[in-house]
């Protein structure tokens, strides 16, 4: 299968007035075309910088981004710009993300208008076409966003991030701020396009339920560095690293025969201003040795395809 | 008798455009140590049931129209202020969604613990402050963390302050508004084991509004499911689990993707909620409702008991019975 697009090494520091925070450390992964890669992780473990960094939203402090195959890491600005066409955001909140005194015909015209040269009544139809496809009724063509409500802005969103028919879209939470049964439709309405157009998604959520329902990969992150990744079922069926399994074993399973053994995390996520060298999960593990305080972990193929960073991770599991 | 009683509760928002009938005409009940998930979309009337036990509705523009709220059989709606500020954060207590909103700034989290345990004890305060530690090390933290700030605390941190306010004085009735919404899943898992337990051991009841029916399969005795402002389903959690009757409660079941089945699509309730200012005549879900035929647009079904204990809002369900 054709690779569409691979990050090497990526990391992201910010500078705070205590040090270095350390947002994403050490990256690596690679998708494939037409395939969805769900990253998970807790609030602050840099999952919102890692995507925003891929599309160079934000410049990256070490690394290196290839899309399709053309190193894109220090790209010049007209090649950055040219480079939109391709990768677009669907953002989380569709609240604020919109302009609020543009009505939804201009929001969704708005990346025609800075790509192409089209004719108002070709730029009208396109529009009318796209409010199609995400399911917008033609009548609020001319209506404001504070007038929608948040399933249809979020439809806005989608037909903004498709308009200009990229191949890539990273999709920074776009169900979290939506009630169940809209939720469903939004996903359903995503994984539809993705078919198709042929698209890659990155799918950067919280709720672990929805990205095994959407994605084919998923990445789980800590604190800014990669701890586990592997297919979506095999995850969930064998899941190797211990925060993933405490992770998992977290959901309310809203099934009330679903007999289940929690794995009990104690404690909060810990600083990831200048991190010490060691296991970044180590306060918080319940399997943590003496090593887990002095090395940080490498990030292994532990079964084929299944990636794991974790020292204990073959005793924990008795592989 | 039951602790909580709600018979026919109206609650309408006032406008100058329309008026919002947010809540149309509930019954619930809740008896003492129970707790009760209150399940429904943005909007479906869950907040604005929990506020109106508490007298807090904004009044203007929310106004009550009917009913009563009975507990231990007393009718909070016709207890003049003074009365309801005896019960309010006494017996009755009640937890916000947002635990960075809820509390104060400027207040070490030791005094506005010790605030309400002053107000509704006659105490000194030092045993007031004695008393808000006690609360502290109760649900997790280190006592000598309340001379610190809120700022200072974490989210799920807060969330636990705000729980030992709420717990400070041994209420007989607990509402939680969304409670772990704000917080990561495994703080989340914290939270409630936390919640459970202390409800345990402090025989306290609660009304859990949430719209995660996980969390409701986790923590709950009985789920009311709302929706537009009237409860469509009543019952046990074996009712509700696994034996959905209401079309809405079957259809949101649809819409959650599972853990443990492989679904390839999810099935969605199509179409939106009503506008609460301009609600259908019959059924309120008739709209969305994939079996509606002509007598759902016309008349509302009635409120009625299929089995012992379970409830459900639809006259085809109730014809089928």
């Amino acid at each position: 299968m054709e690779e569409l697009l691979r990050v090497e090494n990526l990391k992201k520091y910010f500078d705070t007035p205590n040090g270095k925070l350390h947002a994403v450390d050490d990256v690596t992964f690679s998708i494939n075309k037409g395939q969805t890669l769900g990253v998970v992780g807790e609030s602050g473990c840099g999952k919102s910088t890692l995507g925003r960094t891929v599309l160079k939203l934000l410049d990256q402090t070490d690394g290196k981004i290839f899309f399709q195959g053309k190193d894109i890491t220090n790209i010049s600005k007209q090649e950055n710009h040219a480079l939109r066409r391709d990768m677009q955001i669907i953002f989380q909140d569709p609240f604020s993300s919109l302009n609020p005194r543009f009505c939804v015909s201009d929001l969704i015209a708005d990346p025609l208008k800075t790509f192409t040269k089209m004719k108002k009544k070709d730029l009208q139809e396109k529009v009318f076409e796209m409010m199609d496809l995400v399911g917008l009724s033609r009548r609020y063509a001319f209506s404001y966003p504070h007038e929608l409500d948040g399933g249809r802005r979020q439809r806005i969103g989608i037909a903004r991030a498709l308009v200009l028919e990229p191949k890539f879209i990273v999709c920074d939470e776009p169900v979290s701020a939506l009630d169940v049964s809209i939720q469903a439709q939004i996903l359903n309405l995503l994984q539809d396009l993705q078919v198709e157009k042929d698209l890659t998604y990155i799918f950067v959520t919280h709720d672990l339920s929805v990205v095994k329902h959407i994605s084919t990969d998923i990445l789980v992150m800590y604190i800014g560095v990669m701890v586990e990744k592997s297919k979506s079922k095999e995850l969930f069926e064998h899941p190797l690293h211990p925060y993933t399994k405490g992770l998992l074993s977290a959901i309310p399973v809203p099934n009330i025969h679903h007999e289940k053994v929690r794995v009990k995390l104690e404690g909060e996520l810990t600083s990831p201003i200048n991190p010490p060298n060691a296991c970044r999960f180590v306060k918080r593990c319940p399997y943590a040795t003496e090593i887990c305080r002095h090395e940080q972990p490498k990030y292994e193929e532990i079964m084929p395809e299944h990636f794991v960073a974790c020292h204990n991770c073959r005793a924990i599991n008795n592989l | 008798m039951s602790l909580l009683e709600i018979k026919n509760l109206s609650v309408e928002y006032v406008t100058r455009k329309s008026i919002v009938h947010a809540v149309n005409g509930i019954e619930l009940h809740i008896d003492a140590g129970k707790t009760l998930g209150l399940v429904g979309e943005t909007g479906a009337g869950k907040t604005t049931t929990a506020l109106s036990i508490l007298g807090l509705l904004p009044n203007p523009p929310a106004r009550i129209t009917g009913g009563e709220i009975f507990f231990d059989g007393v009718n909070l709606l016709n207890l003049p202020d003074k009365e309801m500020c005896s019960i309010r954060g006494n017996k009755i207590s009640m937890i916000f969604q947002d635990p960075m909103t809820a509390l104060n700034p400027v207040l070490k989290v030791g005094d506005q613990i010790a605030e309400v345990i002053k107000l509704h004890n006659d105490c000194s305060a030092s045993e007031a402050t004695k008393k808000s530690i006690e609360m502290l090390e109760l649900v997790g933290i280190r006592p000598e963390r309340s001379d610190e700030y809120p700022h200072q605390f974490s989210g799920g941190m807060k969330q636990r302050v705000v729980i030992a306010m709420g717990l400070a004085c041994r209420p007989e009735l607990l509402i939680a508004d969304e409670p772990t919404t704000a917080l990561d899943v495994t703080i989340q898992a914290q939270v409630l084991e936390m919640m459970n337990d202390l409800k345990e051991k402090l025989n306290t009841a609660m009304i859990l509004i949430t719209h995660d029916l996980g969390i409701v399969a986790e923590t709950c005795d009985d789920v009311a499911i709302m929706y537009a402002g009237q409860i469509v389903e009543y019952g046990s959690l074996a009712h509700i689990f696994d034996n959905p009757l209401h079309p809405y409660t079957k259809g949101l079941f649809a819409s959650i993707p599972s853990l443990d089945r492989e679904v390839e699509r999810l099935t969605p309730i199509k179409g939106l909620m009503p506008d609460p200012a301009n609600l259908p005549e019959g059924c309120k879900f008739c709209e969305r409702c994939e079996q509606a035929c002509d007598k759902c647009f016309e008349t509302e079904p009635a409120y009625t008991e299929v089995e012992p204990g379970h409830f459900v809002r639809c006259s085809l369900v109730r014809e089928a019975m």
